[in-house]
């Protein structure tokens, strides 16, 4: 049987000329109808060049030097652009990386699926519609009706993914490439969306090409396996063997690091302070509640309760993880822990001091205690601030030092974080994902503080990365003996940093206790639903 | 979005209500006497043998001799029903005066909107569009040059090559639609210039937007890529340019109806500031608030139908 997307001594530059590197340096592989692959690597391998070659996206200043890309039967490279355009949606479809950007904010969802209908079959308005409502129907999302005339920003990450499903899917294209479709989501969410493009493709008999960084989700839906490195394949064959018995460093390297495969046991087993101090806990956080109003159109208003009756405590230097689904509350109460927002009700104190309530000079002095790192280090850092500004601005705002010891001092902490102290100078936008969030921890931990309100913190980072930062975290946290709360849906992750960690669903923490306990003798439901959900679980 | 909209045209009243009060301060209330003013606006020598009687009797009439807040009052219950009072230079109701200039003005005001939005939009498309380096290169360098061409110069060129050499528009007065073309496009140009340039920059940085390259992978070819997906996206910034633009219109009016020798309300505020004609100007002040009130208000309205997120926000 002849392959239906073949790829050959595939060459992608970045940039022209004596300056031109290679993204991708010469991938080949073969792919066959009702397969499904697996493109894995760190960031910056080249797997997503890769697939933006396939389908002819590629960024601008990307070029294809080399190489040759069939599609079934059609040669990529040598078609005209026009042509290339009518195979995309047709024979190619695409499931983006984040759904939240990816659908067009100013048009409704059931236009964008129509647009798709009708660029490749010539349907009628009218049929397209009802179409569009099937392909709502299919994906599996309610009130599929009500959802045609909705707008992207009405619908949650999850839905919005179906619908980018939806799309890709619509024209019953022989080959479906997902580009890190699923990394954005929670376990749960991503494993119904991987489901639902498991049962579509099976339906057609097309290919699927999965990209991911996340060797727990090849490990579940991937028959075959190719490793890139540094934009070179360097192992390839079927999943079991390969993450079985792994021949390259690069794949091996992978496979540790990543967490949804990685046992508890390989958890350093962390020494925790109890050297005679303070025993008393560091944050007590009782019956806290919060209330928001959505005010409609019309100007009604309806309650929602994000955080309902949540109580727990972190002791001095360690790690309590709060762990649930997006809108289970998990950030409003990080928010509320960090004074940044006030609770409808209940408290939240540190060594005594109350959080919730503090206002004026009060508030300031809690800010020197307790801070706060995001998801997205590039929307939490200034792009017209160069590195050490950055560093230094929390020490500026309180008036530390002068302007020489400030700059002395962010040398200081960049070396704390393992940034080399030539990127002092650097802006944002001139380092990789990886190194920003070393900087907002750096950042972060400037003044010294007690407490370390951690976001999502390492979500966003690709396998390998992110084992440095959680590495890195944790030698923070012995130095400095600092605690965290670190907020997560990835229960994978959270099971090799937390000392205890806390579930919750809908605002409610439904289980808490010392992360061991919690992973191996879940005792909710909902706890157990989220363990099954961790990608890779089959493998194990 | 019933809501929405009785909240816009609640703002709108209110940016007119206020103008209308600032005005009235400014000009009635400033340290300075306003039957001065008057007197000396109906030319020096009246003002020199103008006696006390007839200044108390002049204070008299414009109410001058009541409580501050009363002739506030006043002078608005009078402002509602549409009278104006009486112009100081010639004595015909203010809103005879303006109600004269006014439509010519609003002709060239409106001409000159709309040649500035298909001059903006079609070279901001053109400059995105264009895949000729050189050529692109000039699109969006254009706009910011014409934009620092004096209003002045730009109708002294248009004049010369159009009705001068090629007599193709008059160039002069006020009859019909061909008079206008000439005034409209002097008006057009700085407006042009910066609705191009915003707009450009906008649908530039839409193409990058992650959601392009679904729109791309969907199949669609670029024309449907740039119209549909990346016009639309950056029409809100620009949107919110063409509302604050307006008020240059009516400044631009004043230097483009010298240029061309046209009657208008350019040159009504000139004529009525330099002889201080304050119940004019006052007008003249009022109506460019009315005019900047209703384009922000149609702006404000037209927002939710190009971005949803404005008057459905999410959940």
């Amino acid at each position: 049987m002849s392959a239906l997307l073949t790829v050959e001594g595939l060459v992608v530059d970045y940039g022209r000329g004596p300056d031109a590197t290679h993204a991708v340096d010469g991938v080949g592989f073969e792919l066959h109808e009702g397969e499904t692959l697996a493109l894995v690597g760190a960031s910056g391998s080249g797997k997503s060049t890769t697939a933006h070659a396939i389908i002819g996206l590629l960024p601008e200043g990307a070029k294809v030097v080399g190489g040759r890309i069939s599609v079934a039967g059609n040669e990529i490279l040598t078609l005209r652009e026009r042509e290339r355009a009518r195979l995309r949606g047709s024979v190619i479809g695409l499931v983006p990386q984040d759904p939240t950007v990816s659908l067009d904010p100013v048009q409704t969802i059931g236009r964008q699926i129509v647009e798709a209908i009708r660029l490749h079959q010539g349907l009628p308005r009218h049929a397209a519609r009802a179409e569009a409502l099937a392909v709502l129907e299919r994906v599996g999302i309610d009130r599929p009706k009500l959802r045609l005339s909705q707008y992207p920003h009405e619908l949650s990450g999850g839905q919005r993914q179906r619908v980018l499903i939806g799309i890709a899917t619509v024209n019953g294209p022989r080959l479906v490439i997902a580009d890190e479709a699923t990394s954005g989501l929670d376990v749960t969410v991503q494993r119904r969306v991987l489901d639902q493009l498991d049962a579509l493709t099976a339906e057609d008999g097309a290919a699927v090409l999965l990209i991911t960084h996340d060797l727990g989700v090849a490990a579940d839906r991937a028959d075959a396996v190719v490793v890139l490195e540094n934009g070179r394949v360097v192992e390839s064959g079927p999943t079991a063997r390969v993450l079985g018995d792994p021949q390259h460093p690069a794949t091996r390297r992978l496979i540790e690091s990543a967490p949804s495969l990685a046992s508890a046991r390989d958890r350093p087993s962390r020494v925790i302070a109890a050297e005679g101090t303070d025993a008393s806990p560091l944050l007590t956080v009782e019956g806290l509640r919060k209330e928001f109003t959505l005010r409609g159109a019309i100007g009604r208003g309806e309650h929602i309760v994000a955080v309902d009756d949540v109580g727990f405590e972190i002791p001095r230097g360690q790690t309590y993880a709060l762990v649930g689904e997006s809108g289970s509350g998990k950030t409003t109460t990080g928010r509320i822990v960090a004074g940044f927002e006030r609770p409808s009700g209940g408290s939240a104190r540190i060594d005594g001091e109350l959080i919730t309530g503090a206002r004026g000079a009060a508030l300031r002095g809690l800010r020197r205690r307790v801070q706060y790192v995001y998801q997205n280090p590039f929307a939490s850092l200034d792009p017209r601030f160069a590195v050490h500004e950055i560093v230094a601005e929390p020490l500026r705002s309180f008036g530390i030092g002068t302007r020489a010891e400030r700059r002395e001092r962010a040398l200081e902490l960049l070396e704390a974080v393992h940034l080399p102290p030539a990127l002092a100078t650097r802006r944002p936008a001139q380092l990789s994902g990886g190194q920003r969030q070393r900087v907002a921890i750096a950042r972060a931990i400037a003044l010294e503080p007690q407490l370390v309100v951690l976001d999502e913190a390492v979500s966003a980072l690709d396998v390998l990365v992110q084992r440095q930062v959680l590495e890195l975290l944790a030698e923070l946290q012995e130095r400095l003996s600092v605690s965290y709360l670190f907020i997560s849906h990835d229960l994978a992750v959270v099971r090799l940093v937390a000392d205890e960690v806390g579930v919750l669903r809908a605002g409610r923490l439904v289980e808490h206790g010392p992360v061991d306990r919690v992973f191996d003798d879940p005792r909710h439901p909902y706890t157990r639903e989220l363990l099954e959900a961790i990608p890779g679980t089959a493998a194990r | 979005m019933l809501w929405y909209i009785a909240r816009r045209v609640g703002y709108a009243l209110i940016v007119v209500w206020a103008a209308w009060t600032v005005t009235f301060i400014l000009l009635y209330r400033l340290p300075s006497d306003p039957v001065s003013i008057m007197l000396h606006g109906a030319g020096g020598e009246v003002a020199s043998r103008a006696s006390a009687t007839q200044r108390a009797a002049l204070a008299h009439q414009y109410g001058f001799d009541r409580p501050v807040i009363v002739q506030y009052f006043l002078l608005l219950g009078r402002a509602l029903r549409g009278d104006f009072g009486l112009s100081v230079q010639n004595h015909l109701p203010v809103a005879k005066l303006v109600g004269q200039a006014l439509p010519s003005t609003v002709q060239i005001a409106l001409l000159g909107l709309a040649f500035a939005l298909l001059l903006g939009a079609g070279v901001a498309i053109a400059a995105n569009y264009s895949r000729n380096r050189f050529l692109r290169g000039l699109l969006f360098a254009v706009p910011p040059l014409t934009a620092s061409f004096p209003t002045f110069w730009v109708g002294l060129m248009l004049l010369e090559v159009f009705s001068f050499r090629l007599g193709w528009f008059p160039a002069v007065g006020n009859d019909g639609f061909r008079a206008a073309v000439l005034p409209a496009i002097t008006l057009a140009i700085p407006a042009a210039a910066s609705y191009a340039q915003v707009l450009s920059r906008g649908i530039e940085k839409t193409l990058r937007e992650p959601f392009i390259d679904v729109v791309r992978a969907k199949g669609a070819q670029r024309a449907r890529v740039h119209l549909v997906h990346a016009f639309r996206n950056a029409m809100i910034p620009a949107l919110t340019l063409v509302g604050l633009t307006v008020g240059g219109i009516f400044a631009g009016a004043v230097v483009t109806e010298t240029v061309f020798s046209r009657s208008g309300m350019g040159n009504l505020l000139q004529a009525s500031v330099n002889s201080q004609d304050i119940p004019v100007v006052q007008i003249l002040v009022l109506l460019s608030a009315v005019a900047f009130a209703i384009v922000n208000l149609a702006v404000d309205l037209v927002y939710p139908f190009i971005d949803p997120r404005i008057a459905r926000p999410a959940r």
